[in-house]
């Protein structure tokens, strides 16, 4: 079964894929979310402006997005746009969370959380669990899908154990 | 200043891959695994060039930057980004005209690219 349908076919979806083929990957994620719904892509390790760059690279139209971008602004102060948040930092979980809901209520259908690999860099697996968990309960109530990325690594283990409890599938993107 | 460069990241494994990499070409190192660590090693070793990842928990790379560059003592100290995080062709060259910060390195990095870099940052007091 392919990405599409195992997404057509399933609400919550922990997604993983070696390090290794990560970009090629993600850009199939990409590609394959905005093909017919409307996504709300949360990024923690990319920022907005290579994220577009990426994505015009590889003839995926930037329309039916709607971006949060965790990273930028730690870094420099990124020139606003109409379709991106800029939150301070993977730290602000709250205004993440808020934004994410907003961009829901704007019309978005599956949200793709880009990861929760990274999330661990800033969050401890105790406070990254609560999150991811509470945007898996915001989804479900507000009928919407959402896919979350992550690399296999032995530090992400035991909160992905927790997570497959609450999420409706587990993909081995090596395996598709 | 000493001709010492500071490496700065939140995971052990790649302070002691640089370190030892570094070390080898008889470039003196001093570490820190967070921005406060970070500050408090800059104001005491006076690093010649910081290598610091931008992707650690805690202050944010723009707040290290920033305190840094409020002493006049420390303000010129050269950095190198080293960084998982993707950005664009555009913010690269924004990032290398900006102040003190005189390249990127991106993970995952080649030894001989690392050295050589840092060496080139280090050119003017060696």
């Amino acid at each position: 079964m392919n990405l599409d349908s195992q997404i057509n076919n399933n609400d919550i979806l922990l997604v993983t894929t070696p390090y290794i083929q990560y970009k090629k990957r993600l850009l199939e994620i990409l590609k394959t979310t905005s093909k017919s719904r409307s996504v709300c892509y949360v990024s923690l390790n990319r920022s907005y402006s290579a994220i577009i760059e990426m994505m015009e690279d590889n003839g995926i139209k930037p329309d039916n997005f709607q971006f949060i971008d965790c990273i930028s602004k730690t870094v420099h102060k990124p020139k606003p746009s109409k379709n991106v948040f800029f939150a301070d930092s993977p730290n602000a979980l709250v205004d993440i969370s808020v934004n994410i809901t907003e961009a829901m209520n704007k019309g978005s259908s599956i949200l793709v959380f880009n990861s929760i690999t990274t999330l661990l860099v800033y969050h401890n697996a105790q406070t990254a669990t609560k999150f991811i968990l509470n945007l898996i309960t915001k989804m479900k109530q507000m009928n919407k899908k959402a896919l979350f990325l992550y690399m296999k690594d032995q530090k992400s283990d035991d909160l992905l154990q927790t997570l497959s409890q609450s999420s409706d599938l587990i993909v081995d993107l090596s395996t598709l | 200043m000493t001709n010492t460069v500071l490496i700065v990241d939140d995971e052990p494994d790649i302070i002691d891959t640089v370190r030892f990499l570094l070390e080898k070409e008889r470039i003196q190192t001093v570490v820190a695994q967070n921005g406060e660590e970070c500050i408090k090693m800059v104001q005491t070793k006076r690093p010649a060039l910081i290598l610091l990842d931008i992707m650690m928990p805690g202050l944010t790379t723009r707040e290290i930057l920033a305190k840094i560059r409020e002493d006049p003592d420390t303000a010129d100290i050269k950095v190198i980004y080293l960084t998982a995080v993707k950005f664009s062709e555009d913010e690269k060259r924004e990032f290398v005209h900006y102040g003190n910060v005189v390249d990127i390195i991106e993970k995952p990095f080649s030894v001989m690219d690392l050295v050589g870099r840092v060496r080139n940052a280090l050119g003017d007091e060696e």
